[in-house]
C-alpha cells in the first residue's frame, strides 16, 4: 500500500560554512522531498535555515532528521523536523500590518518586555529582527495588530514600559513603509477599482 | 518584503529629519450658500463649513495616531469670496470675514483661505470692495487668509490692481503695527494663481473643483538635506546628476507619505482627493530649511553666485521624484524660499549675502516668489507695487506661478529684526534699493499685455 505523503517544518542550526544551503536542500531532494517555503540567514557566524517540505513517499520525521544530520557533518548541528498540516489554516490573528522599531542602549530584558506587551493585546509577531553593535541595539518587528487595539495607547504603553531605559520606540502602520519603499502604492490607498 | 535598512530609513525621516504632513487643506465650495441677505449668507456659510469640515480635525488626528505620521496643520480653503459675494457691501464683507474666522475656530482649523479676488484682467465693483476691506478683515481676524490674483500669462498684469494693492498692503501693515505688520503675512498676491494650492495664505477653492476636496502639502526639507549630506559624506564631490538623483528619490518617498495621508483623510471626511503639492516647505526649525539644503549642496553663503542654479536643480529634482510618486500633483509644487520662515535664508539676509534682487532671481526657477519678505515700514506704496510687478512679470513671462507676501514693518528700518515665532519665524528687514524711483511707471496703470507666447489657440 502506498504511504501517505508527509509534511514537515524543518529547521537546521549550525556554524556557518560555504555550501550549507546546497547540502541541506540536496538532502531533501535526495529523499524525494519538495521544498515549498524556505528562509535562510547567518547571524553572528551561525547558519540557520527554516524550510517547509513535503515528501510524497511518506518518509517519517526520524528518517528526514537522520539524513540532514548526516549531511551536516558537524558536532554543533541542531536539526528539528516537526510534522505539520498541509493546509496552514487561518492566521492566528486578523488585523492590520504594523512595524515596531525599538532602538537604543542594549540591556537585558528589553526584548521580553516588548514582546510580553504585544502578547497581552493578542498582537501577533510575524517577523522580528534584532541587531546589536557598539552597545546599541535595534529591534524591527512586523506585527499583525487586531483592529480593536488602540494604537495610540499601545504606543504609549510600550514607551512607558521602556521609559527607564535609553531607548526610542516607533510604531507605524506597515503601509507607510510599503508606500515609501515600493514603486506601487499599497492596494488600499490607490483609490482605483479593486 | 521590505528590507530592514529601508524600514529604518523611513523611520529616520520622521524621527530625525522633521518629515511631516505640513497641511491637509479641505476645499469647500460655498457658492451654494450665496444669499442676497448678508446675514443669511454668513449663517449658511457657517453651517456648511461646520457640516463639511466638522470631521476634519478628528479624522486627521485619528489618521495621525493610526499611521504614526504627524499632521501639523488642518486648514480650509473656500470658494473665492470676491467672485461669489459681488452683491455685498463693505459692511457685509466685514461680517463675512468675522463669520469665516469664527467657524474656522469652531472646527479647530488654524487658517482659512479664500478671501480672494481674481482680478488679473479687471475687477468687478464687488472685488474692488473686497480689496478695500482687506486691511480691516486681515487685522481684525485671526485665521482668515486673503489672496489676490493680479496676473496670468494669458491676461497679462493688471497694474491698476497692483497700484491699489501697494497702498492696501501698507495700510494692512499699519493696522497691525502692534504685531509688526503681521496681518500682511496673511495676504498673498499672485500671478497664475493655482486653484488647488493647500498652502496658506494663498489657498482657495477653484471653480473647477469638487464640492469638497482634500489637498495635501508635505514638508521634507530636513529629509532632503540629510539625504544630500549622506551622499556627500560617502562621496565628497558627487556628480551633480548623482546629487539630483538622490533628491529625486527622496522626493518620491516624501510625496508618497502625502499621497497616503491625503487619500485616507479624503475617505474619512467624505471628500474627493484632489492631489498633493510637492513643495518643499521649510519651517524656522533648525534642520528643516530649504536654505540648509542649498548649503548642503555646496553653496556656503546663500545668495552667492550659484544659488540660482542650485535651487533650479533642487526644484526640478523635487518635481520629478514627486510626480512619479503621486497620482495627482498640483498646487505650486516647488521649493519655497520664504525668508522669515526659513532660518538659513533669514540669516543669509541678515549677513547681507541674500538681497531682494537675488531672491527675485531665484524665484524665477523655483516656488513661489518674494515670500515672507520684511521691508522697511517707510517704503512708499508705489515701490511696493513695483516690487510686486517685477515678481508678477517673472510668473507671466515664464508661464509659472509667482507670488509675493511683503510685510512693510511699521517703524522698522533695513537690518532690524522682526520676531513672530511659530511657523512664521523671524526675519531681518531687507533693504530695497532705489526706492521711490518707479512711480512714473506703475502709476501709468492699465495692463501689461500678455506675452506673445501665451497665445496658443
Amino acid at each position: 500500500m502506498k504511504k501517505k505523503r508527509t509534511h514537515y517544518a524543518i529547521t537546521v542550526l549550525c556554524e556557518d560554512r560555504v555550501g550549507l544551503v546546497a547540502r541541506f536542500t540536496g538532502a531533501i531532494t535526495r529523499l524525494g522531498g519538495n521544498i515549498e517555503d524556505l528562509e535562510q540567514s547567518v547571524r553572528l557566524g551561525y547558519f540557520t535555515i527554516t524550510l517547509m517540505a513535503t515528501f510524497e513517499q511518506g518518509h517519517d520525521a526520524k528518517l528526514v532528521k537522520a539524513e540532514l544530520e548526516k549531511t551536516g557533518k558537524t558536532e554543533t548541528l541542531a536539526v528539528s523536523v516537526l510534522p505539520r498540516q498541509n493546509d496552514p489554516g487561518p492566521p492566528p490573528v486578523q488585523g492590520e500590518p504594523f512595524v515596531l522599531i525599538v532602538s537604543g542602549r542594549d540591556a537585558p530584558g528589553i526584548f521580553t518586555a516588548v514582546t510580553s506587551c504585544l502578547a497581552e493585546r493578542t498582537i501577533n509577531v510575524e517577523n522580528l529582527i534584532c541587531r546589536t553593535g557598539n552597545g546599541l541595539f535595534t529591534i524591527t518587528g512586523d506585527l499583525t495588530v487586531p483592529e480593536e487595539v488602540d494604537i495610540k495607547a499601545l504606543r504609549s504603553n510600550i514607551m512607558e514600559i521602556l521609559a527607564v531605559r535609553e531607548v526610542n520606540v516607533t510604531l507605524m502602520h506597515g503601509d507607510i513603509f510599503a508606500a515609501t519603499n515600493q514603486i506601487s502604492m499599497p492596494a488600499a490607498h490607490t483609490g482605483g477599482k479593486q | 518584503m521590505i528590507r530592514n535598512e529601508d524600514i529604518l530609513a523611513t523611520v529616520r525621516m520622521f524621527r530625525e529629519e522633521h518629515l511631516d504632513v505640513r497641511t491637509v487643506t479641505l476645499g469647500i465650495n460655498i457658492a451654494d450658500c450665496v444669499s442676497q441677505d448678508p446675514t443669511e449668507f454668513c449663517d449658511m456659510v457657517k453651517l456648511k463649513i461646520q457640516r463639511v469640515a466638522g470631521p476634519l480635525v478628528p479624522v486627521c488626528d485619528q489618521i495621525s495616531d493610526r499611521y504614526g505620521i504627524p499632521i501639523v496643520n488642518k486648514r480650509i480653503a473656500v470658494s473665492p469670496i470676491g467672485s461669489i459675494a459681488g452683491h455685498m457691501d463693505s459692511k457685509g464683507l466685514y461680517a463675512l470675514g468675522r463669520s469665516l474666522d469664527e467657524v474656522a475656530k469652531l472646527v479647530r482649523v488654524d487658517l482659512l483661505g479664500g478671501f480672494t479676488a481674481l482680478v488679473h484682467k479687471g475687477a468687478t465693483p464687488g472685488e474692488e470692495r473686497l480689496l478695500e476691506c482687506l486691511p480691516e478683515v486681515l487685522s481684525k481676524t485671526e485665521r482668515v487668509c486673503a489672496s489676490v490674483n493680479v496676473a496670468t500669462s494669458k491676461a497679462g498684469i493688471n497694474m491698476n490692481a497692483l497700484l491699489k494693492l501697494g497702498r492696501i498692503i501698507k495700510l494692512t501693515a499699519e493696522k497691525s503695527a502692534d504685531k509688526d505688520g503681521f496681518a500682511c503675512a496673511k495676504l498673498c498676491v499672485f500671478a497664475n494663481m493655482p486653484e488647488d494650492n493647500p498652502f496658506m495664505a494663498g489657498a482657495y477653492l477653484g471653480f473647477g473643483e469638487s464640492d469638497a476636496v482634500i489637498h495635501v502639502g508635505v514638508s521634507g526639507p530636513g529629509v532632503v538635506k540629510r539625504a544630500v549630506e549622506r551622499l556627500r559624506a560617502r562621496t565628497p564631490d558627487p556628480d551633480l546628476q548623482e546629487l539630483a538623483n538622490t533628491i529625486k528619490q527622496t522626493a518620491f518617498r516624501v510625496s508618497r507619505v502625502g499621497e497616503l495621508v491625503g487619500r485616507e483623510v479624503a475617505g474619512g471626511v467624505g471628500a474627493a482627493f484632489g492631489g498633493i503639492d510637492l513643495s518643499l516647505a521649510p519651517t524656522p526649525k533648525m534642520g528643516d530649511s530649504v536654505g540648509e539644503i542649498l548649503q548642503a549642496m555646496g553653496i556656503a553663503k546663500i545668495g552667492a553666485p550659484g544659488s540660482t542654479a542650485a535651487i533650479a536643480m533642487l526644484n526640478d529634482a523635487v518635481k520629478k521624484g514627486g510626480l512619479f510618486a503621486s497620482s495627482s500633483v498640483g498646487g505650486m509644487s516647488g521649493a519655497f524660499i520664504p525668508v522669515a520662515e526659513d532660518r538659513a535664508l533669514a540669516e543669509a539676509a541678515a549677513n547681507g549675502w541674500l538681497s531682494i534682487e537675488k531672491l527675485e532671481a531665484m524665484t524665477s526657477v523655483c516656488s513661489v516668489g518674494l515670500d515672507m519678505v520684511c521691508i522697511p515700514g517707510d517704503t512708499d506704496s508705489d515701490t511696493i507695487s513695483a516690487l510686486m510687478a517685477d515678481e508678477m512679470a517673472i510668473g507671466v513671462i515664464n508661464n509659472k506661478t509667482t507670488a509675493t507676501r511683503l510685510i512693510p514693518v511699521p517703524g522698522k528700518k533695513a537690518g532690524e529684526w522682526v520676531h513672530w515665532g511659530g511657523l512664521f519665524g523671524s526675519s531681518p528687514v531687507m533693504e530695497i534699493r532705489a526706492t521711490g524711483s518707479s512711480s512714473a511707471f506703475v502709476r501709468c496703470g492699465g495692463r501689461i499685455p500678455a506675452p506673445v507666447h501665451s497665445f496658443k489657440n
